[in-house]
């Protein structure tokens, strides 16, 4: 069979499994919001820490993260590391989030915000800054995934096509049953990714000779990558501290992970979905790096880092049935990374922007309706995107500045989500203020090109936020009762519950 | 007795919420020691050995300390 033909029928495969499983799902679909985007808060800790797993780790890991460490060695050991250390947070907003949402019952992060700071437009404006962020860094995965089937099918497949087949899939994994659907489906997609990739890491090992091979022959062979800043000077400290920063805040700045917090069904579930998340990510992140140290000593000389895993995958020693095994993985990787992002930015629009500004009147049964309605167009949108990038310069033109972009942007959410839990002076006027100030400056910086005294525009932008965010809070009036009886309730539950 | 003449409320936390409060200041602690050697460590002490006793070994090591740091506080919740 053909390159083409083989790399259809994997993708056939993939395709059948998870629409079986998604069907499976939508028998315990029930009724309203809380239902459809949060699976009525009753996901169970394993599925809840691979579903966690999954729409956090993206195709980035594979492609992008092999690539940092082909070109740049361990310094984006260092950055994705610092980035699973940042669950840190979790320790503390995980449960805040879970109890807040369960007695007030939230849908999104945002609904949150605009309940803590008493104001409809705190939601709107954090709603419209996670449109603007992660539709095109959407986009931007369906492009990866369009280009890296073209490649895999040496052409076979146009990229507009792998493009086409992953939006469809997006949006019928999450409209079929909303967050099971999506919650069985990332499951069994975070499976696919971590073993595809954990066998295809032994085999390149066992090609370079086993494990002690492998490390002595890099020290020998690539010694420069192991230092920081790496030998070609990259991740000097300015870059990782650039870099890292947004992504340390991950778990709280992106909505379609932060609104997992609210999922859980028991604290048993919450410990599980945690612990279970750390260990995938820690090994996740090992293979991701190692697996780009592979590249370099099997494939060295590539001009385009982001070509290491295709090349690989397309190398002699490493079985047909198990490359396209591993493409299957790299593409389960993006597509439950958006069909979350659909399905949370559909809540999102729903629950935030029509019900919260535009029809506060509405019944949660038009809400629901408007929110499974979002759900195509968001990603007929983020289609374009990628569509209209595939025609330019591909890869460079999106994935690279539109990831750094997404995540800075994001950022700028942070300091109201801590307002919000720990300082009363926090205003709904502090919060948008901040908001708007840090996400334009971000998008100025990106867009120049700019870094001031070397600091990157994350870093520029979260000083900003949180000056602004304070100064401004300190001199408009403070929702006072509505804080001490929000932070008075989530208090009293913390300390029954022994949580920090 | 407070001007309307009854007792006050009880305006001091239980020994409960103090443990809770000194927990979490302790967790905040150990999170900022974290990021501190994450820069210090790598950029500052072993940057520049080329090993993989270097800074590969370290943020691995750091990692695996963290993980185990969130483990031991949140293994205490409780329904």
């Amino acid at each position: 069979m053909s390159a083409t033909g083989l790399s259809w029928l994997a993708i056939a495969i993939y395709v059948v499994l998870g629409c079986a499983i998604a069907v499976a799902a939508r028998r315990h679909v029930g009724i309203g919001m809380s239902d459809f985007f949060l699976a009525d808060r009753k996901v169970g800790g394993f599925v809840a820490a691979l579903t966690y797993s999954a729409t956090t780790y993206s195709a980035f890991m594979l492609v992008g993260l092999a690539g940092l460490s082909y070109v740049g060695g361990v310094g984006a050991l260092g950055f994705e590391l610092t980035y699973l250390c940042g669950l840190f947070l979790a320790v503390f907003f995980l449960p805040r989030f879970w109890l807040a949402g369960k007695h007030y019952g939230y849908i999104t992060p945002m609904d949150l915000l605009s309940d803590r700071y008493e104001s409809r437009t705190v939601g709107a404006v954090s709603a419209i800054l996670a449109l603007v962020f992660l539709v095109p860094y959407s986009a931007a995965q369906l492009l990866g995934i369009g280009l890296l089937l073209n490649g895999l099918s040496e052409g076979g497949i146009p990229v507009f096509v792998g493009i086409l087949v992953a939006t469809i899939l997006a949006i019928a994994w999450s409209r079929i049953a909303g967050l099971r659907s999506i919650a069985w489906t990332d499951a069994f997609q975070a499976i696919v990714m971590i073993v595809s990739a954990t066998v295809l890491l032994a085999l390149v090992i066992s090609e370079i000779g086993g494990m002690r091979a492998f490390l002595a022959t890099f020290e020998a062979e690539h010694a420069g990558l192991l230092t920081v800043p790496s030998e070609s000077g990259m991740w000097s400290l300015n870059m990782f501290i650039g870099l890292s920063l947004p992504w340390f805040f991950f778990c709280l700045s992106n909505p379609q992970v932060s609104q997992r917090f609210f999922i859980p069904k028991s604290v048993t579930a919450m410990k599980q979905m945690l612990g279970g998340f750390l260990i995938f990510g820690f090994v996740y992140t090992l293979i991701a790096v190692l697996w780009g140290f592979g590249a370099r000593v099997l494939v060295p000389g590539l001009d385009n880092a982001d070509m290491a895993t295709p090349t690989l995958l397309a190398m002699p020693f490493i079985p047909r049935a198990l490359a396209l095994v591993a493409m299957i993985g790299i593409v389960a990787a993006a597509v439950s990374t958006i069909d979350s992002i659909l399905l949370t930015l559909s809540s999102v629009w729903a629950r935030d922007v029509y019900k919260g500004v535009m029809r506060p009147s509405a019944s949660e049964a038009q809400e629901l309706k408007v929110g499974q309605w979002v759900i195509p167009v968001m990603a007929l949108i983020a289609l374009l995107f990628a569509w209209q990038a595939s025609t330019k310069s591909g890869l460079d033109f999106m994935i690279a500045p539109l990831s750094a972009a997404a995540s800075a942007g994001l950022l700028m959410v942070v300091p109201s989500i801590f307002g919000a839990f720990y300082w009363k002076r926090g205003t709904a006027a502090g919060s948008i203020a901040s908001i708007v100030t840090g996400a334009t400056l971000v998008l100025v910086l990106q867009v120049t090109g700019a870094k001031p005294l070397g600091w990157w525009p994350g870093v520029w932008g979260l000083l900003c936020c949180v000056v602004v965010f304070v100064v401004v809070s300190l001199v408009t009036r403070a929702p006072t009762r509505k804080a001490e009886e929000f932070l008075g309730q989530v208090s009293q539950k913390l300390s029954s519950g022994n949580y920090v | 007795m407070n001007s309307a003449g009854s007792l006050p409320e009880n305006i001091y936390p239980d020994s409960g919420t103090i443990a809770n409060m000194t927990a979490s200041r302790s967790v905040w602690l150990a999170l900022v020691v974290l990021i501190a050697l994450d820069l210090i460590v790598p950029w500052g002490i072993i940057g520049g050995q080329a090993t993989f006793a270097g800074p590969f070994l370290f943020w691995v090591i750091w990692t695996a300390c963290a993980i185990v740091g969130m483990f031991l506080v949140f293994a205490r919740w409780r329904e």
